[in-house]
């Protein structure tokens, strides 16, 4: 299209290009890891050895193969990373990977022997698997409609990518007590989970009119789910490095390093208290050297340099020509109104393209969608793609003119599923098809769940919901803070599954859910998830959604209806 | 551990099963000592011998052939593996029935 001009047209629009040195650590990360394969593969390395090694790359010895754990830096690709992670899929893979819940993509299938020749094709479009594994600060997600949200404050990209440069290879935090998982957003409404992160970050407008940021810190999921505490709701832009800084300083020192499952932020401050938690992170910010984690401007400018930006263009008609497309077509009109975004410009839309087909895999993706996407991106949205932790990916900013014609490309791809924020856009985790810590499988739960609403009437009927399916108790599929969770557990090397009810994943009203009673067989859960709907369905009030109906009326009813005949 | 020696039993139902180092791949241990993708060429051994042919399977982890060795238990006088996670890994994932290890016919590696 000739309207995709971007303000550096040699950089890639929407994320960090890398410049020498980034590619000059790559290679060198690259050639340690091959010499270390060759190592083990020779059996100069044992498996207990080399384990920490390969989890540093990304690389994880799942039920049937190794698994490559790609980071997408704060969920942004271009076009050509997307095209390379194509080539993977369909040269070192089976044709497809798996976009997770924290905006990373997976490769289920890989060989050992072949993963330093991936991550050599993946360097070479500037991606690597470094901080998706291990017990290091893990890839920085963001919101995915971070630079185009009509709230956004802050860009975030820029402060997710100083994040990222800082915590790669950080001396200190190299080997903390656990994973460290960090989101931030720009925008005062959370679309991140803020609250359950090791921190979550958003930013606000003090009394001053002036950006600032607030931090939460605690929160998590997994085995015991805790929803983060506030720790500061004042920290200037230009401060918020120094603040990281002295938030895992105190974690790395105090942090438990004897317990598993005592070893995450969310214990340490639970355990100190958060007023105590505070006080010890400002007494370590008073202390250490905030200048030399000042963000200067011109350190910002550097950063910001290193980022393509769309030069979006006023055209008057172009919300007028979308109005006719919606009239002349139904079904058009139905997916921008269920997936598409406002964008700050008026003349632009962001539209989520849902990776939640029904009766497929939630967040699955082929190489032959990828390079359709990657194609389109270019045609339609400068070369950007974004993934988002609801497993889906956005086109930041079309042209509302131009959403017809992309519909139709999206359509002829299976890639225009028109059910974003529905009941059939469930969060699933890989579960015990791939997954060697599950329980229990959650895509085949998922994919008949799908099945059961797959009337888009019906769906829109029941409006908006969140459904979440773990496999085990890590909850990758967030299971603990969607509207209906489901965890599968183990009885006997056979699956059953737990159903939480009422949980909610953002600041506003952020709750873990609870547990509705004794775990159900997969064939028990799915009619269970049917029985909840349909009573929802009689029960509710006017535009009461399923979680608002369920805060009415409380868990009783629910439990009622779906223990009375189990 | 002759051939006919292999048959279904209620006694013998344990079979030993690990990940082939190269490529990660479910592999089980065969009467002739080597390891194969396909389930069905697993030996199956009575919880007595498991211990004896654990020690033996055990070389190819030292020698650098398999990781994560273990024995998995059969439903009884079946060569169907007990657990659901165990019938996973034997037949690929549910989602891609394309995917079982018969069906693609991957050649075994000798261990």
């Amino acid at each position: 299209m000739d309207n995709q001009t971007a303000t550096q047209p040699n950089l890639a629009v929407g994320r960090y290009n890398y410049d020498e040195i980034d590619h000059g650590f790559l290679q060198e990360r690259i050639n340690q890891f091959r010499s270390q394969v060759e190592r083990r593969l020779k059996g100069e390395l044992s498996e207990e050895e080399f384990k920490p090694l390969r989890l540093m790359n990304g690389v994880y010895l799942q039920l049937h193969s190794y698994m490559l754990r790609v980071a997408i830096p704060y969920g942004i690709l271009s076009s050509k990373m997307l095209r390379g992670l194509a080539y993977i899929a369909r040269y070192y893979d089976r044709g497809y990977g798996h976009f997770t819940t924290r905006q990373n993509i997976q490769f289920h299938w890989t060989k050992l022997e072949e993963v330093p020749d991936i991550l050599t094709h993946l360097a070479s479009v500037e991606m690597h698997a470094i901080q998706t594994s291990g017990n290091c600060i893990r890839n920085v997600t963001s919101d995915e409609f971070a630079g185009l949200a009509q709230d956004e404050l802050i860009d975030p990209r820029i402060y997710a990518e100083i994040l990222r440069q800082w915590s790669t290879l950080h001396p200190e935090f190299a080997f903390l007590p656990r994973k460290f998982k960090i989101a931030i957003s720009g925008s005062p409404n959370d679309r991140i989970a803020a609250c359950f992160y090791d921190i979550g970050i958003l930013a606000r407008l003090d009394s001053q009119k002036k950006p600032v940021f607030e931090i939460w810190v605690g929160g998590g999921l997994g085995r015991i789910p805790v929803k983060g505490k506030l720790i500061r709701d004042d920290v200037a832009p230009e401060s918020f490095l120094a603040y990281v800084e002295a938030i895992l300083r105190v974690y790395n020192m105090y942090g438990a390093r004897n317990n598993l499952y005592k070893s995450r932020i969310k214990i340490l401050v639970q355990n100190m208290g958060i007023d105590a938690f505070r006080e010890a992170v400002e007494k370590e910010y008073q202390v250490m050297d905030q200048e030399k984690f000042k963000l200067s401007p011109e350190i910002m400018e550097q950063i910001n340099q290193r980022f393509g930006r769309p030069v979006l263009q006023d055209f008057p008609e172009a919300t007028k020509i979308l109005d006719q497309h919606r009239n002349e077509n139904p079904e058009f009109n139905r997916w921008i109104k269920n997936n598409s975004h406002p964008h700050f410009h008026n003349d632009y839309f962001a539209v989520v393209i849902a990776l939640k087909n029904i009766g497929e895999t939630p967040g699955d993706i082929t190489a032959d969608q990828m390079d359709a996407v990657a194609n389109l991106a270019d045609q339609y949205s400068w070369g950007e793609i974004r993934v988002t932790h609801l497993q889906n990916i956005v086109f930041g900013h079309v042209r509302k003119d131009q959403l017809y014609k992309l519909w139709k490309e999206l359509v002829k791809n299976d890639l225009a599923s028109a059910n974003q924020g529905l009941i059939t856009d469930i969060i699933c985790c890989p579960g015990m098809d791939y997954c060697a810590l599950a329980n229990a499988r959650s895509i085949s739960i998922a994919r008949e769940i799908a099945k059961c609403f797959a009337d888009i009437e019906l769906q829109e009927k029941i409006g908006s919901i969140k459904i979440g399916i773990d496999g085990c108790i890590n909850s990758c599929a967030h299971h603990h803070i969607t509207n209906i969770g489901i965890l599968g557990v183990d009885k006997k090397g056979e699956e059953f599954y737990q159903i939480k009810i009422g949980g909610s994943s953002y600041k506003d009203d952020a709750e873990i859910g609870s547990i509705l009673g004794a775990a159900l067989t997969a064939e028990q859960v799915i009619e269970a998830v049917k029985k909840m709907i349909d009573f929802y369905l009689d029960k509710r009030e006017e535009k009461e959604t399923f979680i608002d109906t369920y805060r009415r009326l409380g868990a009783a009813p629910f439990k009622e209806i779906v223990y009375a005949a189990a | 551990m002759a051939a006919e020696t292999n048959a279904l039993s209620e006694e013998k139902c344990h079979i030993i099963t690990a990940n082939r180092l190269s490529d990660g791949r479910v592999v089980w241990f065969t009467e002739q000592g080597y390891w194969s993708v396909l389930l069905e060429e697993a030996y199956i051994f009575s919880k007595e011998d498991m211990e004896k042919a654990m020690e033996q399977a055990q070389q190819d982890v030292e020698k650098q052939y398999v990781v994560g060795l273990y024995g998995v238990e059969l439903k009884p006088t079946t060569r169907i593996p007990l657990t659901t996670r165990e019938r996973i890994r034997a037949f690929g994932p549910s989602t891609h029935p394309e995917f079982n290890p018969r069906a693609i016919q991957e050649i075994s590696t000798h261990g």
